[in-house]
């Protein structure tokens, strides 16, 4: 008894063994392509590297002396990746499991390396084990396959290494080049900072002249904060748009009880949950009724055309579940309000925060209202200094630079109608009150109070929106324009005070007249 | 790969045993029933797994044929009891009757039912009424029938195929839940194909055919389900297993989409073990000596579609069990 035991351990071992012989097999096979796997990304890490290195050397001067001491970042993602391999080199089991799966071997190693392991542990086995261990080590023996397994991953990722060695070999030709010039690049800045400038203008309602501020070295300093400004206003204007883009999307929701949860969390700006409430929707879209439907394309339609291009992409997804509810087939819809929901939460994640909007339009307005004082206050400065710059268009009395010598109601030598400080009136010939203020001071010298056209107070926008300036008291700032604005709407002040509104110009021009 | 195991010693003899029995079965059955080799292969599986089949199919493609003719092959005790709506729970267990002794005097003896044998064909199940039905429960887990106070053992091997029309036919009552889980498998029976039906026409209209040979008996059976039990399964391969129960419980973290959305109840743990105990037997009849992924997604379907409840919705879209149970297949990953 006791012999036919030891006869049976015996055998078992003996099979145990003759697995483990298999499995080593496909532990070097599995480990070898492992590492060279890795070994790929570690080539690709060090040709990156030597990329990197080489432009470092040819840009930075003084670099090339040091670059010997710098040859361990090459070697490090190599040799790191390498190590990698060997300390997860594959064990028995993961040997195995990879063989079973390549070899099409139906589990026969996993479970053979499983009751190995019992056996050793128990001493004894179950009834089928020795048959299955020696099963899986005859079907091992028989499968086909060479030592090396090449998938597509591995194949491309070996191309992309073969031109990353190519780019990294080439890049080594670069320190042997001429360095680039840095003081090259000076006039490329100086054309930007114009562009810049440019840029400020338009985006600022001020009116100053080009010459003015390309001659005026004073004013050079301030333009350089003019691209923060324009680039503030762009982006308060695009998140406004944004905003008011997901705002119409949310009344249109609102407008339908079982989508008000999602016109809810637009509204408080918690774009995933509405996201996941218009999901919700499209799943029951089915339980809708098609009063419901028709009511819920009809406002999605219409804050379509509302948002219109303010943002492009939540229009036409609002479009599309627009089309999708009116039709009637469940999958189009459920899919429309899926997309119009990934389409509201990557708007709402572009879009700013209300209270964020809200800063940023305060900050644009104190940035705007400051820039308008200093333009106007370094325009003046240049009026009372210049000996008379020529206006850019004859009578063109608003022009600041077109200076007259006089330091009242003189004449320019092109232009009519310059003034400084105080109030005057302009003598020159004809003009629109626009373009040719001159007209509107013809006034065969009757005395009118008229606000200024400059000063050395803050400059205001007319409330018309139109071109034209105005100036008052110079003495007052812009907010006392504007009270004065306000109060000639509300009639609070006589005609002679009135800033006119441009519709109102021919009217009282043909009174002065 | 489909490859024979070299019979090496007693161990390898009794797994080429099965296979020869198996084998010799499907061709004794072949020889009756013209087509449904996925149901022959079924019943096989389930009979040597020791579990009971629920066949499904409209009435006339030969299932009751069928039962007949394994219980002849396997020379196995045969019963048929026919549900109707009017059948009792004591037509089929048996009851206690009073009957007068030797002395004169009277006393209750127990009449066993037909449920008293070792293949029962319950045929049409579902025309009979729930408590009916019902009545197979401890039977068919048990393989006791309790009448009164005392309990019988039934004989063994103890199957119960059973037949039942769809559900949406006339005058059927569906099965309760607890009775369904009792179930190894339930298999389809479909209508046979242009030639298959011309070959029924064929076999059925001429002479009378030989009767099936008999290849096996009750203790060989038993024997059979025995070496079955003990093919070694690996753990990941189990693993794969649970974790495709578990995913068909909405209510359950391990649970996929297609369950949340169409599932109220998922499968018991009967539907594990009948997934691995079913796939041991089909790696046998694969050639092997270890359950595969492969024979785990054979089985999956025959022993799940029955143990899934689905919810209103899923029946209201006219969304089935089976397909619910490729979506498992598909969503849940053989390793992890």
């Amino acid at each position: 008894m006791h012999v036919v035991r030891a006869e049976q351990l015996s055998a078992l071992h003996d099979e145990v063994g003759a697995l483990v012989r298999v499995l080593a097999r496909f532990r070097w096979r599995l480990g070898f392509e492992r590492a060279l796997l890795f070994g790929l990304r570690g080539v690709i890490g060090s040709a990156l590297a030597v990329v990197g290195l080489s432009l470092a050397v040819w840009l930075v001067v003084g670099l090339d002396d040091r670059l010997t001491s710098y040859a361990w970042v090459v070697a490090l993602p190599l040799v790191g990746a390498l190590g990698l391999a060997v300390l997860r080199w594959p064990s028995d089991r993961q040997a195995a499991l990879a063989a079973d799966r390549r070899l099409q071997l139906d589990e026969r190693l996993g479970t053979a390396v499983e009751l190995a392991r019992r056996l050793r542990r128990q001493t004894h086995g179950q009834r089928f084990d020795r048959l299955q261990i020696r099963n899986a080590i005859e079907q091992a023996n028989l499968a086909p396959g060479g030592w090396l397994t090449l998938d597509q991953r591995v194949r491309r990722e070996a191309l992309l290494a073969l031109v990353l060695i190519v780019i990294a070999g080439g890049s080594l030709l670069l320190p042997s080049l001429p360095r680039p010039s840095l003081t090259r690049q000076q006039p490329a800045a100086s054309s930007v900072d114009a562009g810049q400038l440019e840029l400020a203008q338009r985006a600022l309602p001020l009116d100053t002249p080009e010459s003015a501020v390309a001659d005026a070295p004073a004013v050079q300093p301030r333009a350089r904060t003019s691209p923060d400004l324009a680039s503030l206003a762009s982006r308060v204007q695009q998140a406004q748009a944004e905003r008011v883009a997901l705002d119409a999307l949310s009344q249109a929701l609102g407008r339908v009880s079982a989508a008000q949860p999602a016109a809810d969390a637009i509204q408080q700006g918690d774009y995933s949950t509405a996201k996941q409430q218009l999901t919700n929707l499209g799943d029951e879209a089915d339980q809708l009724s098609d009063a419901a439907k028709q009511q819920l394309a009809s406002a999605l339609q219409q804050a379509a055309t509302t948002t219109g291009s303010a943002d492009r992409q939540l229009a036409d997804r609002e479009r599309q579940a627009a089309q999708a509810l009116g039709r009637g087939n469940y999958v189009d819809q459920r899919q429309a309000l899926r997309n119009l929901g990934d389409q509201v939460e990557r708007s709402g994640a572009r879009s700013e925060s209300p209270d964020q909007l809200e800063r940023d339009a305060g900050q644009l307005q104190q940035q705007s209202d400051a820039q308008g004082a200093g333009t106007l206050t370094r325009a003046s400065g240049t009026v009372s200094q210049g000996p008379g710059v020529p206006a850019p268009r004859p009578g063109a009395g608003v022009d600041a630079t077109a200076a007259a010598p006089e330091p009242s109601g003189g004449q320019g030598p092109a232009g009519h109608g310059g003034q400084l400080n105080g109030a005057g009136i302009g003598t020159g010939p004809g003009g629109d009150p626009l373009g040719d203020t001159a007209s509107r001071l013809d006034t065969a010298g009757q005395s009118v109070a008229v606000p200024l056209m400059l000063g050395t107070g803050a400059g205001v926008r007319p409330p018309d929106g139109t071109e034209d300036q105005t100036g008052t008291d110079p003495t007052a700032g812009a907010s006392g324009v504007a009270e004065q604005v306000q109060a000639q709407q509300t009639g609070q002040v006589t005609p002679e005070q009135n800033l006119v509104p441009s519709e109102q110009r021919p009217v009282v021009r043909g009174y002065f007249q | 790969m489909q490859v024979g195991i070299e019979p090496r010693g007693a161990d390898g003899a009794a797994i080429e045993q099965l296979r020869r029995t198996v084998a010799a079965l499907e061709r004794e059955v072949s020889r009756v029933i013209v087509g449904q080799e996925l149901v022959v292969r079924g019943v096989t599986i389930a009979l040597i797994a020791g579990g009971h089949v629920l066949l499904e199919g409209l009435p006339g493609l030969g299932k009751t044929l069928l039962v007949r003719t394994i219980a002849r092959a396997l020379q196995l005790q045969y019963s048929r009891i026919q549900f109707t709506p009017d059948l009792m729970p004591a037509d089929i267990l048996g009851t206690n009757v009073l009957l007068e002794t030797a002395h004169g005097g009277r006393a209750f003896q127990f009449q066993p039912g037909p449920i008293f044998a070792n293949l029962v064909l319950a045929d049409e199940i579902n025309r009979a009424t729930p408590r009916t039905q019902s009545a197979l429960l401890e039977a068919m887990q048990e393989q006791v029938v309790t009448v009164g106070t005392v309990g019988h053992s039934l004989p063994r091997p103890f199957f119960v195929l059973a037949t039942q029309n769809p559900i949406e036919m006339e005058g059927t009552y569906p099965l309760p839940e607890a009775e369904l889980d009792r179930f190894f498998f339930k298999l389809l029976v479909g209508f046979p194909s242009r030639a298959e039906l011309a070959a029924i026409v064929d076999r059925t209209t001429g002479p009378r055919g030989e009767l099936p040979a008999a290849i096996a008996d009750g203790s060989s059976v038993l024997e059979l389900q025995d070496v079955a039990r003990e093919i070694p399964v690996a753990s990941h391969v189990s693993d794969y297993a649970v974790r495709l129960v578990l995913a068909s419980h909405p209510e359950l973290p391990d649970g996929v989409e297609t369950a949340r959305r169409n599932v109220r109840y998922g499968a018991s743990p009967r539907a594990a073990q009948a997934i691995i105990v079913g796939s041991k037997i089909h790696a046998i009849l694969a050639g092997r000596v270890n359950v595969a992924f492969d024979d785990v997604r054979r089985v999956a379907l025959p022993a799940l579609r029955h143990r899934l409840i689905l919810n209103y919705e899923a029946e209201a879209k006219g969304v089935t069990t089976d397909r619910v149970v490729a979506e498992l297949l598909a969503a849940v990953p053989e390793s992890q």
